[in-house]
């Protein structure tokens, strides 16, 4: 049984089709990939997925419920993280802050036992800090957790952001570039912590990603987009030898496709 | 420095210190937030004046009152975009003093309710403000106050953490608007005296200006910044005419050349923190840059 159904969701921005009829599965412990050149409405079925936007047609399952009119922040609370292409941490928190973010929709402790500084208040604060604490330390930011994340340099802005999306303790991470910006040994650090994250915690990734060596190290399935359409889907050896993906990411000749 | 003053300054503290959760951490600009202090003062001045109901229930019902009033308001308008938010708290603090100006039967209009009790003294007031403070402090320090801190700064990233927005905002601007009700109530059992006419927008907006000028996000900050600049009018005395002038000019200059605040977003906690930081400092990793 798919953790993930995205059943031929569809997008139109006034005359654009951002994404036209995309259908993807998504098993448990499974990494996907999602390529295909700029403007190839790759970003915007993350939006639609995380339900940042409305989508005109479709629908989309998680772990057997259905989750096409839910919104933003229901979707989180069920299960479906993501990062930002171009990384969206909350500047004026500190890191720890901003992985205890996530943490905080759960109502451990009410408004009232806030103010009056209940027993169960400071029980939840002590939670959600060692939760916190326990995603800093899987990316390796837990001495740096009182730092503004302004003051860190990009690779490592982009680990908070995963840290911070690990926090929800979603079903399926969604991540948006996150090699995008980062030089090839950070890259090959990123394939292995990603790697690893998955062993650790088995959980479902997507992964849009334009560096192909990145994207052919991790994923178990990659689909490939272009002009909203999905040109082709499969595994990493098979996209490499696909002739239309090598026609759209290369401009060559069309002959079959 | 007389009595009267020393009060004053302590209700202007809570003023401030109640615009702090909406202002300074949900970036909700609140124009109006005077209207819920003369809510609450009308409210338990009426009480305690026709009604001779004790100090506890004035007092209640005063600040239970303005949560009501900001449900009320608060429904509709907490949807809106922030800017058109805070026009409506301007248009609710004119709306609210001139329903009082014009229901003079109950309220006394223009020449205003005066006989209210004097049940309150320096010490009540004091002891109030300094509840207020550390209330405002656990919910700055709570995941109340991370989550308003994270919808001011990115409501979309905050949306798709599973905050909703709607909802928290909706607790803050309560929340707020009964500390304001509640710096009514202890205005009016002190001073026994109140005109529509000292809950106008200039109040407001005059709160507004000192959370900017001692940090946004800094309780600490704005709770200095509401003492020394109800106090500098005074201490300006000597100057007689242009005392307002050199008040704004040490005002502009002071967001000229600190523009995140006196304190920026430091609070005195950070204090304890800072020098044990002292002897512990870690850098960055040399090659991280």
């Amino acid at each position: 049984m798919a953790l993930l159904t995205v059943n031929n969701i569809s997008k139109r921005f006034g005359g654009v089709v951002a994404v036209n009829g995309f259908s993807m599965t998504v098993n448990a412990n499974e990494i996907i990939g999602i390529i295909g050149p700029n403007g190839a409405g790759k970003t915007t079925i993350y939006n639609l997925i995380s339900k940042v936007i409305d989508l005109d047609t479709g629908q989309i399952i998680l772990a057997d419920q259905e989750i096409t009119r839910e919104r933003q922040e229901k979707v989180a609370k069920m299960g479906i993280a993501r990062t930002f292409q171009n990384i969206r941490l909350f500047q004026s928190l500190t890191v720890l802050d901003n992985v205890k973010v996530p943490c905080d929709y759960k109502p451990r402790y009410s408004f009232l036992e806030t103010i009056c500084m209940l027993p169960r208040r400071w029980k939840g604060e002590r939670e959600i800090k060692k939760e916190a604490m326990e995603c800093l330390e899987l990316v390796g930011l837990a001495h740096l957790a009182n730092t503004k994340p302004s003051n860190l340099p990009y690779g490592m802005q982009r680990r908070l952001e995963i840290a911070r999306a690990l926090a929800l303790n979603p079903k399926v991470l969604l991540l948006d570039e996150p090699a995008a910006g980062l030089n090839p040994e950070e890259a090959l650090e990123l394939v292995d912590f990603l790697k690893d994250i998955k062993k650790r915690l088995g959980l479902s990734m997507i992964l849009i990603e334009h560096r192909m060596d990145v994207i052919m190290e991790l994923c178990d399935r990659i689909y490939v987009q272009d002009f909203g359409k999905t040109i082709s889907v499969g595994t990493p050896a098979e996209i490499q030898s696909d002739p239309c993906v090598l026609a759209a990411y290369l401009g060559e000749e069309e002959e079959s496709c | 420095m007389n009595e009267s003053v020393l009060v004053f300054t302590l209700i202007t503290v809570i003023g401030v210190v109640s615009i702090f959760p909406l202002t300074g951490l949900t970036g909700l600009f609140s124009f109006g937030q005077a209207a819920y202090m003369a809510v609450g003062a009308y409210i338990a001045g009426i009480l305690a004046v026709y009604f001779k109901m004790p100090l506890i229930v004035c007092m209640i019902s005063g600040v239970v009152g303005c949560g009501l009033l900001s449900v009320i308001v608060g429904y509709p308008t907490l949807k809106l975009r922030r800017d058109f938010f805070a026009l409506m708290s301007l248009f609710l603090g004119e709306a609210i003093r001139a329903v009082l100006n014009a229901s003079g039967d109950i309220t006394g209009g223009a020449q205003g309710l005066s006989s209210i009790p004097k049940w309150i003294g320096l010490p009540g007031v004091f002891l109030g403000t300094a509840v207020v403070i550390v209330l405002v402090a656990m919910f700055k320090y709570s995941r109340f106050g991370r989550m308003c801190l994270a919808i001011k700064t990115d409501e979309l990233a905050a949306k798709s953490f599973g905050i909703s927005v709607f909802a928290t905002k909706m607790k803050v601007y309560v929340f707020t608007s009964m500390i304001a009700g509640f710096a009514g109530v202890l205005y009016a059992f002190y001073i026994q005296y109140i005109d529509p006419n000292m809950f106008g927008w200039t109040t407001s907006s005059s709160w507004v200006i000192f959370l900017f000028f001692g940090g946004t996000v800094s309780l600490t900050g704005s709770v200095l910044s509401a003492v020394l600049l109800t106090m500098l009018p005074e201490l300006l005395r000597f100057a007689s005419e242009l005392r307002t002038v050199i008040y704004c000019v040490i005002i502009i200059g002071v967001l000229n050349f600190r523009p995140q605040g006196l304190l920026g977003d430091r609070e005195i906690t950070d204090l304890y923190h800072w020098i044990k930081d002292k002897f512990t400092r870690h850098k960055l990793p040399e090659n991280a840059a």
